[in-house]
């Protein structure tokens, strides 16, 4: 399994760990409260920029280990190349229909019960959705060859 | 110019010109109740009718002209110049649609929210198109 492979499991990983944690937060919340509550800023934030964060860990992480096991002179990680590049674009095109897919079922549930904490939380759902499909698609283009 | 750039330029022009109505009769009704519209159903659904039949209409006219670019498979260019399109408007739409959760999160107005989330995947269509369009001319 190349570098990228290995980073992009990683960080479909973190993407999904971080959602679940978020949910986790919202539900307890909601839990106490009775009703869904209305998200804050702090915790959406903290969430977008934990995501983030862990996605680059991920990366970093696994270059230093492959840095360590490299022989000298061999460079510890795989140079972008074209083929990264095409199966990159291919996985972000198809990634982009999982989560307007998903933003469209928001909208439409929406529709029915008229609740904006619910679209809120849907549309928000589909972009994570959108990014742990994205990473999943490069690592099965990866492992298609093409 | 071939089949798929003059699709592009067709989708464009009708998301933009369908796009702008449909964003005209909202602001129009939320001006005259004073408060952002709710989704108005039948609105969306005329809407996506009238996308739809101005959509085949123009790859019809666009076919006839020229039936035997109509019939072709994508070639791989076209294929790369698709992919390059959706990825870039896909990043466009996360973008924007986030953009639209953090003002959710400022004013909560679950109807802003719903407007901004639509025009966001009709811009992210839109961009695509003309993205394609770019990359065609640019000879990518």
């Amino acid at each position: 399994m190349s570098f990228w492979e290995k980073g992009y499991l990683a960080t479909a990983g973190a993407v999904a760990l971080a959602a679940s944690f978020y949910a986790y937060i919202i539900w307890q919340r909601s839990i106490q409260l009775g009703e869904l509550v209305s998200p804050d800023m702090v915790s959406f934030v903290t969430y977008v920029v934990v995501v983030v964060v862990l996605s680059g860990i991920a990366f970093i992480v696994i270059a230093s280990r492959l840095a360590i096991k490299a022989e000298p002179g061999d460079p510890a990680y795989d140079k972008y190349d074209e083929r990264d590049k095409l199966v990159g674009q291919m996985s972000s095109g198809q990634a982009s229909h999982v989560t307007s897919f998903g933003v469209y079922m928001a909208l439409l549930g929406f529709i029915v019960h008229g609740d904006g904490n619910v679209l809120f939380y849907s549309s928000l759902a589909a972009l994570a959705a959108g990014e742990v499909s994205l990473c999943l698609l490069r690592v099965f283009h990866y492992n298609r060859a093409i | 110019m071939g089949f798929q750039e003059k699709m592009a330029w067709a989708m464009m022009i009708i998301l933009i010109v369908t796009g702008a109505a449909y964003y005209n009769l909202v602001f129009q009704t939320s001006a005259a109740i004073g408060a952002t519209a709710p989704p108005i159903l039948p609105l969306m659904i005329g809407y996506v009718v009238f996308l739809v039949v101005l959509s085949i209409i123009a790859s019809i006219g666009i076919a006839i002209t020229k039936p035997s670019e109509a019939n072709a498979a994508l070639d791989e260019r076209d294929q790369l110049i698709q992919f390059k399109g959706e990825a870039w408007s896909g990043r466009a739409m996360g973008f924007l649609v986030l953009c639209a959760l953090l003002d959710f999160g400022v004013n909560g107005d679950g109807n802003r929210l719903f407007h901004a989330i639509f025009a966001s995947l009709i811009i992210s269509q839109i961009a695509e198109y003309g993205l394609q369009i770019l990359f065609y001319r640019r000879g990518s």
